[in-house]
């Protein structure tokens, strides 16, 4: 479904050019939970950028359903981190229905989506709230809904969960799972937090400090995952070893 | 609970705005009547609103304040175009943010008045030439707070905008204006004000247009008669008018819009 090939970027800093990213190279297969796993500053922002075709790769190509991605668009839909991505001047059911309305889906339609996809994510009580009026949970939930609303073959998630509390943080991961299940969306999903990929990710790709793949993990442990199940603990290990110093 | 003080604070408020233009009022009167000033200069605060009410109520104020408001109204809609399409355009690139900095720092310092004689050589004595002068300015102020506004814009409402599928003009209807609007707002505030003082101010000087004056020109033209208890009439429909745009139009609009989304910067 997704193909990174060989993608590499680089930004000039004062003259001088600087590699973010080099020989970027897998796959997401349809229907996959994928997640980037590396530390701060290893590009896989970046990299998920570019697949949102906010940015440019130097190298390389990046494929979705075989046609090569150039702009942002609608078959991609990014889940920000930063809980101002929200549309300040509309409700939780106008961020929702909003996209939906300009892609010219009609108004019973818009409708029913906004519906199903408030009450996938929990927020059917709070439709007609501004922005401000929610916790920061409940705003990346609205955020999610509106991604799902517009039915996109690939969810692009960057640490969505990263400003939250770690109970908050729990919680809208084993939603995310749940709602990924009954949606049976792809989702690539960036973190820096091995727990997290662990729980997410069925495949997890590993990144260094200096923008190269080091390695890719299957994660074949059952869910529900937890901290104490079999196999868990040598997987944490596995990846923490792979990470290194970066 | 919240709602309940909300309302509570804004009656608090009416009242205490009402209870000191009332003060001040009564204060007029007070000095007016104590004869330290010869009263055909300094008329009583009553002798004045007597004179207001009847103007109102035979149509004659508000004949001539209509006038003005639609040289005013007129002179706001082009500007507010000008003023957007500058703004926009500015965002287009170094070279046209340059381009409209210049521009604004050659002609914000330059009054409008300066440039009536100007503007009746381009214009002849007609609405156009006073329509200029308000629109010269408003436009500057307005495009330096809505190019603030434009340049405020969290780069994050932009890209999701993006991710939707707007471009171009749909996406500045759709994220850009509403995600500016308190600074839009707030330029067309400052543009409201501007106008109404350079439109008086160029009614003064240039006089009546065809056969109807505005209030400028019956300001000019009571005090030429000699006639000061007009004069101070149509300077208590200018603070009137005033006072109802500001706190009924532009505070309602607030209330519907960036104060119910919380946008106030």
């Amino acid at each position: 479904m997704l193909y990174i090939d060989n993608v590499g970027k680089s930004f000039i800093n004062n003259g001088i050019s600087v590699n973010v990213l080099s020989n970027i190279t897998f796959r997401v297969l349809s229907g996959e939970f994928f997640c980037l796993l590396g530390p701060s500053g290893s590009g896989k922002t970046t990299l998920l950028r570019c697949i949102g075709g906010y940015e440019k790769v130097t190298s390389g190509t990046i494929k979705l359903n075989n046609h090569t991605v150039s702009a942002p668009g609608i078959d991609r839909i990014m889940v920000f981190q930063g809980f101002d991505q929200l549309f300040a001047w509309k409700t939780v059911s106008g961020n929702i229905e909003y996209p939906l309305k300009v892609n010219g889906i009609s108004r019973v339609e818009r409708r029913e989506r906004t519906e199903k996809y408030l009450s996938l994510v929990g927020l059917h009580n709070y439709a007609n709230y501004y922005p401000f009026q929610l916790s920061g949970g409940m705003k990346q939930r609205t955020a999610i809904a509106r991604a799902l609303a517009l039915e996109p073959p690939l969810l692009l998630m960057d640490e969505p969960f990263g400003n939250l509390d770690a109970i908050t943080r729990h919680t809208l991961q084993r939603e995310l799972l749940r709602i990924k299940d009954e949606t049976n969306t792809t989702v690539l999903f960036v973190t820096h937090d091995i727990d997290e990929a662990i729980t997410l990710g069925d495949r997890i790709l590993i990144f260094s400090r200096q923008g190269t793949v080091k390695s890719q993990i299957e994660n074949n442990l059952n869910r529900p995952r937890i901290p104490s199940m079999p196999g868990y603990a040598s997987l944490w290990a596995n990846i923490y070893e792979t990470l290194g110093e970066g | 609970m919240l709602n309940n003080n909300k309302s509570e604070s804004i009656y608090k408020t009416i009242i205490q705005k009402g209870f000191i233009l009332l003060s001040l009022m009564f204060l007029w009167e007070l000095i007016a009547r104590s004869g330290i000033f010869n009263e055909l200069l300094f008329p009583r605060f009553s002798t004045i609103a007597l004179s207001f009410f009847q103007q109102v109520q035979n149509g004659y104020l508000i004949e001539i304040t209509l006038v003005s408001l639609s040289l005013i109204f007129k002179g706001l809609l082009i500007s507010l175009i000008i003023a957007l399409l500058l703004s926009f355009l500015a965002m287009m690139g170094n070279f046209f943010h340059n381009l409209v900095e210049v521009l604004n720092s050659i002609f914000h310092p330059l009054p409008g008045i300066a440039l009536l004689p100007v503007a009746m050589l381009w214009f002849g004595l007609s609405e156009a030439s006073i329509i200029f002068i308000i629109a010269h300015s408003v436009i500057w102020p307005m495009v330096i707070s809505f190019l603030t506004g434009l340049k405020s814009i969290p780069r994050i409402n932009i890209e999701v905008g993006q991710n939707i599928g707007l471009k171009g003009p749909a996406l500045i209807w759709g994220v850009m204006l509403p995600a500016a609007s308190p600074y839009i707002l707030s330029g067309i505030k400052i543009g409201w004000a501007r106008a109404w003082r350079s439109a008086i101010a160029a009614e003064m000087v240039f006089g009546a247009v065809g056969t109807a004056g505005g209030l400028g020109w019956h300001i000019f033209k009571t005090r030429y008669d000699f006639d000061i208890v007009g004069t101070f009439a149509a300077l208590l429909t200018i603070m009137v008018v005033g006072i109802v745009v500001e706190e009924l139009f532009f505070n309602s609009i607030e209330n519907r819009t960036i104060k119910r989304w919380n946008m106030i910067v």
